[in-house]
């Protein structure tokens, strides 16, 4: 006869088992996904980057000395078919993602010109100028008003102060178009200022107010729903959103200073009402 | 514990005396708690191990993978800015490029220039429409391609691709799904991928081999 204690040790053993087994097939799996999942987020970021980069590398032609950078549409369509190529899965179009190309400038604003509803970025240079040399830091901040150079000087330095505050607008906005397996569309904002934020997420509506400045960039949005193999069944789809900020190749003086989509007038849509500023 | 448990516990091991039936025997060993631990050990052991292997083994495969991935971007930029194609024959683009012995971008010596394969091709009309490409194999193994696999010299403002394979060795093969003979031993193939468009640079004389 086998004694009370036994049968009841025995059973709290299986009973552990029960409990324990889910738990670690669960934390297995989940190891899996999660490598699945980072992989999947880094090639993202790459074809993000990659495209922004293929698009200012195709941009250059070279004329008689003078470098233009123009982007006809096939090129705009080879740039923003690089996920392809990071994520070949792509191609079965069951998978959706969207991959978003444009073109965005900065308008500086006149002395004494600024905005306080969240609509520009001041860039605040401070010059410190002493016998032992010069020391320069610039410092981004939302909001503000463009000042002329301001110069004190303290105990033999010279400190000068600058502020120039800056919108970004959307000059162009290219989606994949649908052709391409199943790719979603999607534009950046357009006929209205960007918002700045500091935020690191990405958004067709706004842009890190780090990257405003003098010089266009060429943006490139990028946006991936991968489904976990196997908490996918528990947890859905995850959509992984990159923008890549790059800027063109520097034109010769005189030239556009923001990458030009040409025809301008067929497919993919564009913004309309654009006035190319000056070049700084 | 009861007296009678004692009592059959007091049996094991203990040789001569009376004949004793086998159950008395089984249920002896049933009870008895002496070498539960090493029994458990057993048991538990082997899976704890393989899960330290396991452990190194992702660990060795996932920061092979970010090495894998720093090269190819390395190779693919000598590309893209014109210096690649200055070697002027695919072996001195091997030497120089592919797998240089001294310059920065010398990748760590833990890993061996023999178990990459490289894949240079130009990209025709754009990414979508590109071929994917295949591992070169004989009798279910890849075989060594000596270098680049695919290769030719990009020209000025041309789209390309660069796909790098490494072939990391494995210990748990039986496992690890998708894992491939290479040079005798098991391997598992690591894939990284550049796409980028060259720069309009300038060249002196005809490029042997163009895309």
């Amino acid at each position: 006869m086998l004694s009370g204690s036994k049968r009841g040790r025995s059973g709290s053993v299986a009973l552990e088992f029960a409990v324990v087994i889910p738990v670690l097939i669960v934390v297995t799996l989940s190891a899996f996904d999660l490598i699945g999942a980072v992989t999947a987020w880094r090639r993202v970021r790459a074809a993000a980057t990659s495209t922004a980069e293929i698009a200012t590398a195709l941009a250059v032609t070279s004329s008689g000395g003078t470098v233009s950078n123009v982007l006809t549409s096939s090129q705009v369509n080879q740039a923003s078919t690089a996920i392809f190529a990071y994520l070949p899965a792509l191609r079965a179009a069951t998978i959706p993602f969207s991959v978003t190309l444009s073109a965005v400038y900065f308008t500086p604003l006149a002395v004494g010109t600024g905005c306080s509803n969240g609509s520009c970025v001041c860039l605040t240079t401070t010059s410190a100028a002493s016998g032992g040399g010069t020391s320069n830091s610039i410092a981004p901040h939302i909001n503000g008003t463009t000042t002329a150079t301001t110069s004190t000087t303290a105990n033999g330095t010279t400190t000068s102060i600058t502020v120039q505050c800056y919108t970004a607008t959307t000059a162009w906005t290219s989606p994949l178009p649908t052709s391409y397996a199943s790719a979603l569309q999607s534009k950046r904002l357009c006929n209205a200022l960007l918002t700045p934020t500091t935020s690191t997420a990405a958004s067709l509506t706004s842009l890190p107010m780090g990257v405003y400045g003098p010089y266009s960039l060429l943006v490139a949005d990028l946006t991936y729903k991968f489904t976990p193999m196997f908490l996918g069944y528990i947890m859905g789809s995850i959509t992984f959103a990159e923008t890549a900020y790059v800027p063109p190749r520097i034109g010769s003086p005189g030239a556009n200073n923001y990458v030009e989509y040409s025809p301008t007038t067929s497919y993919p849509p564009i913004c309309t009402n654009v006035t190319e500023p000056a070049l700084q | 514990m009861s007296e009678k448990k004692e009592e059959l516990v007091s049996k094991i091991g203990k040789s001569g005396g009376a004949r004793r039936g086998w159950r008395t025997d089984l249920r002896a060993l049933l009870l008895e708690r002496r070498s539960v631990a090493m029994v458990e050990f057993a048991i538990v052991g082997p899976v704890f191990v393989f899960a330290a292997v396991a452990l190194f083994e992702f660990g060795y495969l996932f920061t092979t993978q970010l090495v894998l991935d720093a090269w190819t971007q390395a190779v693919a930029r000598q590309i893209q800015i014109g210096q690649a194609q200055q070697q002027g024959t695919q072996a001195l683009f091997n030497s120089a490029v592919l797998c240089p012995g001294t310059s920065p971008n010398t990748t760590p010596s833990w890993l061996s220039c023999t178990r990459l394969l490289a894949y240079i091709v130009p990209v025709v009309p754009d990414y979508y429409n590109q071929a994917g490409f295949a591992l070169p194999t004989s009798n279910g193994a890849v075989v060594p391609p000596n270098g680049a696999y695919g290769f030719c010299m990009a020209q000025p403002g041309q789209l390309m691709e660069v796909n790098m394979v490494y072939m990391a060795p494995v210990f748990l093969a039986t496992v690890l799904p998708q894992t491939i003979t290479y040079l005798g031993a098991s391997a598992f193939a690591l894939y990284s991928t550049a796409a980028f468009g060259t720069e309009n640079y300038p060249v002196s004389g005809t490029l042997s081999s163009p895309c």
